[in-house]
């Protein structure tokens, strides 16, 4: 924490110098999108250097962390001081560190003994589909949500809607994903309790497989929808309340189109637009349910691993974890910023 | 924007405004369902946290014998016993305090580096205000739970490790808020009138910039309350918590970890996310009504 202030400084430093080029040859440099590029590639270069000189300089070293875990012969423990390359200096080890992370080379697993790489790659794709899944979901009932509560403003309508959002926005996502499976696995015994799939499952046909999948995505899929419906429908509820105030809005409704024209064309089409962004602001939420619910329902995504490797003190593990969730959010949120300065000018120039 | 358009306004003084609002802005709270039910929810946890803090120990004993656990609720266990045998009513009752300590001192700690970095930022501008906002963007960004669960999974395990986590990852959104808020205030006619008779900068953010965002500030604190009390269950959940205190997401650990969900053991399970959406709700409630209250264009008519 204590060096957390330091590298910002380093890199805080950099979009100014950019903007601050005044010569003709730069100035694509300025353009939003490369801007906005930038600033994602340094707020990983900023988390890099937090994990780098959180995990290598705070508690002592890793060595220790790890001789304190297993109990160490001085002999081994000297070598893995080495393996680590703790007896460098420190810029020295950063730089290297670096590299290794610009290489997708991100250590081996003190638990597995095996590349990171390696754990993190089917753990990714897991997530992945999870994440999608849920985003699905959403999506679909988040905007169906706010969109009846917005163009029914201050009827009782609203109030319930609102009042049922801001219930869903206040449950832990672990606990929901409890009380999922106590009620559908357990109690009804419809869905299956933990996993991506049936143990020892063999499968016919890959549509058997499909099936096998969904019916375990079913529950986690759900767990992460339900918390973060209601803040997605009071975004869309909001946006489509502002609008509605707008002069073509009124213009719509003189000129005598029918109600549903006027909200699909009008409305929803122009509350869209700040809906979309401040979802993706909500992607790091997201991750935040992604990671509860894969504890919870044993889904072997990113969020399990790191679970796992805390429990473990695998801190390689950890770390990489960490850094690749950082990753996804970083450009996923970049994509939805690019995404929503093509679609309104308004952002490229501010 | 300029400020002879906005001279004719004469607003009054940053500290008249908020000393004569704070009276009106909870009688408009009150009026306003969500807050009426969110303030009365809050009393009664605030109640029960205390009461529950006076009357148990933390953690509360185990049973004596195996027989005493996972009991199910009866006449001499009102919610039944965890899988040591502990009391399930007792284990409630004291971790009512903890949530609310934690989500309090954790808020308060973000609270105060946001404001900081806010006010300073909106209102010295220029350059400082880009590198602030820069780094406060990316803070925004880096998805919070996870940078949480790596420094407390990092850090010395207890109480205060998790509170300072807590909150000096979530000061990033109300000192954004709050910069917004004083680079509207930052033109109006008392503050320039306070520059023009030469009042220091400093003294200008604190008589005049904070009493006017003291609003926004605070409906904001009490959000970021309720998403403080949620993380701290998470961390317990996920085994991070103290380890020798008992909270509601430490209960749900126990429960998970020793197998109630496979048996069916809904006791130990249902009670403490009861109470923890309850309270989250509460603070929510409270925090969107107040919200809408201050910001009335954002209110449903």
């Amino acid at each position: 924490m204590t060096s957390s202030p330091e590298p910002g400084t380093d890199t805080g430093s950099e979009p100014v110098d950019v903007t601050a080029s005044r010569t003709v040859r730069w100035r694509w440099l300025r353009s939003y999108p490369v801007r906005r590029v930038l600033q994602g590639l340094i707020t990983l270069f900023v988390v890099a250097t937090f994990n780098f000189w959180l995990f290598r300089m705070l508690p002592g070293d890793p060595a220790r962390l790890i001789a304190r875990e297993s109990r160490l012969s001085p002999e081994a423990f000297e070598q893995l001081r080495e393996s680590f390359g703790l007896n460098e200096p420190a810029w020295s080890q950063y730089l290297t560190y670096l590299t290794k992370i610009v290489r997708f080379d991100t250590g081996i697993s003190f638990k597995a003994r095996m590349p990171v790489t390696d754990l993190l790659k089917p753990a990714l794709s897991n997530t992945l589909i999870l994440t999608g899944a849920a985003l699905v979901l959403i999506f679909v009932f988040g905007l169906a949500f706010g969109i009846v509560a917005g163009w029914r403003r201050g009827t009782r309508t609203d109030t319930s809607l609102t009042l049922t959002a801001l219930t869903l926005w206040s449950l832990p996502t672990f606990w929901v994903g409890l009380m999922l499976v106590l009620l559908f696995s357990i109690s009804l015994g419809l869905l299956p309790v933990a996993g991506i799939r049936s143990v020892a499952a063999i499968y016919r046909t890959p549509f058997d497989e499909l099936r096998d999948v969904l019916e375990h995505l079913v529950l986690p899929a759900a767990t992460i929808a339900i918390v973060s419906v209601g803040s997605i429908a009071l975004i869309m509820r909001n946006s489509l309340a502002e609008v509605a105030d707008e002069d073509y809005m009124l213009a719509a409704r003189a000129r005598g189109l029918r109600p549903r024209t006027i909200l699909w064309r009008y409305g929803v089409r122009n509350a869209f637009l700040p809906t979309f962004t401040l979802m993706a602001l909500t992607l790091g939420l997201l991750m935040a349910g992604t990671i509860q619910t894969e504890v919870v329902f044993s889904w072997p995504g990113l969020g399990l691993l790191m679970y796992e490797a805390v429990q473990d003190r695998d801190l390689p593990l950890l770390e990489a974890a960490f850094f690749v969730i950082a990753v996804i959010v970083v450009i996923a949120t970049t994509i939805a910023d690019l995404f929503y300065s093509r679609l309104d000018p308004r952002i490229r120039s501010s | 924007m300029s400020a002879e358009g906005i001279v004719a306004e004469g607003a009054p003084t940053g500290r008249d405004r908020a000393g004569n609002q704070a009276p009106a802005v909870l009688g408009q709270l009150w009026r306003t369902g969500r807050g009426k039910i969110g303030l009365i929810l809050l009393a009664v946890f605030v109640v029960y946290g205390v009461a529950g803090y006076l009357a148990y120990e933390n953690p509360p004993a185990a049973g004596e014998t195996v027989e005493d656990r996972f009991r199910a609720p009866s006449v001499d266990y009102l919610l039944g016993t965890d899988n040591l045998g502990r009391s399930v009513w007792e284990q409630l009752a004291v971790g009512a305090g903890i949530s609310l300590a934690v989500g309090v001192a954790a808020t308060a700690i973000a609270v105060l580096i946001g404001s900081t970095v806010g006010i300073t930022s909106g209102y010295i501008g220029g350059r400082f205000d880009q590198f602030a906002m820069g780094i406060t963007d990316m803070f925004i960004t880096i998805p919070a739970l996870p940078l949480i669960i790596v420094l407390a999974a990092v850090l010395s395990r207890g109480l205060p490790t998790i509170i300072v986590v807590i909150g000096v990852t979530s000061w990033a959104v109300p000192a954004r808020l709050i910069r917004a808020e004083v680079l509207s205030q930052r033109e109006r006619t008392f503050i320039l009138r306070a520059k023009a008779i030469g009042m220091r900068p400093l003294q200008i953010m604190w008589t005049h910039v904070l009493p006017n965002v003291a609003g926004i500030v605070l409906a904001n604190a009490i959000l970021l309350t309720a998403a403080a009390i949620l993380t701290e269950a998470v961390l317990a959940f996920l085994g991070l918590g103290d380890p020798s205190l008992i909270s509601w997401g430490k209960m749900l650990q126990n429960a998970f970890s020793s197998g109630a969900t496979s048996l069916g053991y809904w006791w130990v399970l249902i009670p403490p996310g009861l109470l923890i959406t309850l309270l989250v709700l509460s603070f929510t409630l409270v925090g969107n009504a107040l919200t809408d209250v201050i910001d009335p264009r954002r209110r449903a008519e």
